[in-house]
């Protein structure tokens, strides 16, 4: 939770505490849980919902401000933005929120005015790669807090490596956290839920979503706009031709950014475009 | 000019509490707030009663007549439906009505604050969706 977030503090002091009382076996936040409603929860008050916090902010146009207890896991969403749009994943209306709630609540109202004629940049395509580090967290959790979930849970777990990679290093936890941070930089979505890894950029040894990637391009297109593996590459990461690479990183290189959740693409942030283009005219 | 003096006296002090200490909301309160939920449902009436206690101008609409028309004189939208699970203790079950009437494309460009789950059906398919 990022109780330094403006809906916390301004212009109302919403007096966020910590409860430690109650406290939630997979939370992974010390400080303990605010507690934003009242009344039993399934009686008095409804579920309410979180969106997957992994790879969430991969795009400017998102924060994430809160997370809660739930089912999906720490980092979930309970409270966040995508552009003009702000979750309060909390089901209660004003007549069951704590008085700290309240003003947070209030606090939203004020701080999303700034957002008015803001689009959404891209819509969820799959998952982040940021997930391996959840996958490694549960393979460590196997023989505790995840052991009472059993032979389906530790199965589901091992799914979600490659075979291959299993097949080396099993579920050793080390082991597969070695992996990650070696190959994380050339992660791809293979679908919405699985990853590959990139052959082409772990011989480069080139990351797909750092600005050198896109450095790569442009020197090797200047050297033969023809290049068959720049061209491979343009297309699977910008959406580009060869031909189109030099004049759309020209115009738009300041606005980038590289998003694994909206499809493993270098996208463009229409807003801030827009807003600087405004600027500039004086509108 | 007398009456000039007396309107700057109070533009001046109306911010500031009897305790000296500036009223933080004050400049909010002309805020323009709709909610936008099940007319008539318990919710709109605990929303409404919260919107009129701090903003000066705020109404209610049902959801379904959610526009970037029916909204452009709102700063700020809450957009709301009912209990998804029908477990929420007030008085009328509201169960049968758990999928919001409309979605909110990308030209839906109007601030919103989605409760609960419903911004997973206006704008589903989002980064703020269930998945």
């Amino acid at each position: 939770m990022r109780a330094d977030h403006t809906i916390f503090l301004r212009p109302l002091n919403a007096g966020v505490t910590f409860d430690k009382t109650d406290p939630w076996e997979l939370a992974a936040d010390p400080r303990g849980m605010w507690t934003v409603q009242t009344g039993a929860m399934g009686k008095q008050n409804d579920y309410g919902v979180v969106s997957d916090g992994y790879g969430f902010e991969d795009s400017p146009d998102c924060e994430r401000i809160s997370g809660g207890k739930n089912s999906k896991g720490p980092y979930a969403v309970a409270i966040g933005r995508q552009a003009n749009m702000l979750q309060w994943g909390f089901y209660c209306a004003p007549d069951r929120m704590t008085d700290s709630g309240k003003s947070a609540f209030l606090n939203a109202i004020v701080y999303m005015k700034q957002f008015d004629g803001h689009r959404p940049l891209t819509k969820k395509k799959g998952r982040s790669r940021e997930w391996y580090q959840q996958y490694v967290a549960m393979v460590r959790g196997l023989d505790g807090k995840y052991k009472r979930y059993g032979a389906s849970f530790r199965d589901y777990v091992k799914k979600q490596f490659p075979p291959a990679v299993i097949e080396k290093h099993g579920l050793d936890a080390d082991a597969l956290e070695s992996w990650r941070l070696a190959n994380v930089e050339y992660m791809v979505g293979a679908d919405r839920w699985k990853f590959e890894i990139d052959a082409d950029l772990k011989k480069l040894e080139l990351s797909n979503r750092k600005p050198e990637f896109l450095d790569w391009l442009v020197e090797r297109l200047k050297k033969d706009p023809k290049d068959p593996l720049a061209a491979k590459l343009a297309a699977r990461y910008l959406g580009k031709q060869p031909h189109e690479v030099i004049p759309f990183l020209k115009a738009n290189r300041t606005w980038l950014f590289f998003t694994d959740t909206g499809g493993f693409r270098w996208l463009v942030d229409e807003n801030a475009k827009a807003r600087e283009s405004a600027t500039a005219h004086g509108r | 000019m007398r009456w000039m003096l007396g309107l700057v006296f109070l533009v001046l002090i109306a911010p500031v509490s009897f305790t000296g200490e500036a009223d933080p909301w004050a400049p909010h309160r002309k805020l323009k707030v709709l909610y936008a939920g099940k007319e008539g449902g318990s919710r709109e009436k605990a929303f409404g009663a919260f919107l009129q206690k701090h903003f000066d101008t705020s109404a209610a609409i049902p959801l379904g007549k959610l526009s970037m028309d029916t909204a452009k004189d709102y700063d700020v939208v809450i957009v709301d439906w009912v209990s998804q699970y029908g477990n929420d203790g007030y008085a009328k079950r509201e169960r049968s009505l758990f999928s919001s009437p409309i979605r909110l494309g990308p030209e839906f460009t109007k601030p919103f604050i989605a409760m609960t789950y419903v911004g997973t059906q206006v704008r589903g398919g989002y980064k703020l969706d269930w998945l």
